[in-house]
């Protein structure tokens, strides 16, 4: 059953339970914390990144009064760039001041060019970022979804990621072009309901049935 | 984004993104956790705080200025009537840069989500455990967002 942004939210700022909870930490786990890789950040960095952006939620939403003008994304991207930059600090201070005895010289020195980086990456970049984020993480979920698992997810690789024509696709799997463009446009379309599902829940599209 | 823009995208970027691990293996449960005991606490606005529940049950949230000794015997800061803890066990240092907690050389040892520590810096939501204690440590609640 699809969900809409705003059951999730009202959820979340009024009773909360678990699998609200649940919810909303699996469905953007991935999504911060390939976030933050693309700002520099190793994955336990990431789940830094993560930890303490679900923790600011946790402590933030139940009792929250949403403002129906903003959006529950720019919450949530906000938390999580604030959160990246605690963490690009605390990897800059570990280099400066080892804080166990003798720890941490052999570390790589990411904190400048984090630092630097950060400072100077413009808005549209990040909103880019977290763009690619939310699309590589729907593609993901898509590609472990059973019903398109095995041949189809063959035939869909073969013929949109490598880019084989579709006559050599349809000669190789036995089918004609035309079950290959099926294919192509019946994942397509569960691809961009992936996408638009999470908008939803982070309420970058209004309330509604899935568009196709 | 139009189909041909997704393809596009799908063309440059599919074969490349990897399935991630288990994400962040037993933070799921420490975010369980907290939230059953932010549930109960109120917790200070202007200061970070450790929160736990004491033997009676209850959620306790202490406020931390600058420093918090918590240990069986401490002439100020959280003492606590727990026999596995040390006279003085561990204390959270809070600096406008960092949160630091360094453990007093315990007996017993301090614990932060899980791992044995010395010295370390804090993160919103670390569960530290010392004794039969288990204290979440929450950093001070920014203004606004």
């Amino acid at each position: 059953m699809l969900t809409t942004q705003t059951s999730l939210l009202d959820r979340l700022c009024n009773s909360p339970n678990e699998h609200d909870w649940r919810d909303l930490y699996y469905k953007y786990a991935t999504v911060v914390i390939r976030f933050a890789e693309k700002r520099g950040l190793n994955t336990a960095s990431g789940e830094n990144v993560w930890q303490e952006t679900m923790v600011a939620l946790v402590r933030l939403l139940p009792g929250f009064t949403y403002d129906p003008k903003k959006r529950f994304r720019n919450l949530v991207f906000t938390i999580a760039v604030r959160a990246i930059w605690a963490e690009q600090r605390r990897i800059k201070r570990r280099r400066e001041v080892p804080l166990e005895p003798g720890g941490r010289e052999d570390e790589p020195n990411l904190g400048d060019s984090l630092m630097d980086e950060t400072v100077l990456a413009p808005v549209e970049k990040m909103e880019a970022d977290w763009r690619e984020s939310l699309f590589e993480e729907a593609w993901r979920r898509l590609s472990l979804d059973a019903t398109c698992q095995g041949r189809t997810m063959e035939i869909f690789r073969a013929y949109v990621l490598a880019g084989d024509p579709v006559e050599a696709v349809a000669r190789r799997f036995g089918l004609k072009a035309n079950a290959v463009y099926q294919i192509k446009n019946r994942l397509l379309k569960r691809l961009r309901q992936e996408i638009e599902q999470m908008r939803r829940d982070l309420g970058e599209l209004g309330p509604g049935p899935v568009s196709s | 984004m139009t189909n041909n823009e997704l393809e596009q995208w799908l063309r440059t970027t599919g074969e490349t993104i990897q399935a991630p691990p288990e994400v962040c293996p037993g933070l799921y449960d420490r975010l369980k956790f907290i939230t059953a005991l932010l549930a109960e606490a109120e917790l200070p606005s202007s200061s970070p705080a450790l929160v736990f529940r004491n033997p009676e049950g209850r959620v306790c949230a202490t406020p931390i200025q600058d420093e918090c000794v918590v240990g069986r015997a401490v002439p100020t800061g959280l003492a606590l009537a727990d026999r596995q803890l040390s006279r003085p066990h561990f204390r959270v240092v809070c600096r406008p840069k960092a949160d630091v907690i360094e453990d007093l050389n315990s007996r017993n040892g301090t614990y932060v989500n899980g791992a044995r520590v010395q010295t370390q810096e804090l993160l919103d939501g670390d569960i530290i455990e010392a004794g039969q204690h288990i204290f979440v440590f929450f950093k001070q609640a920014p203004e606004h967002y």
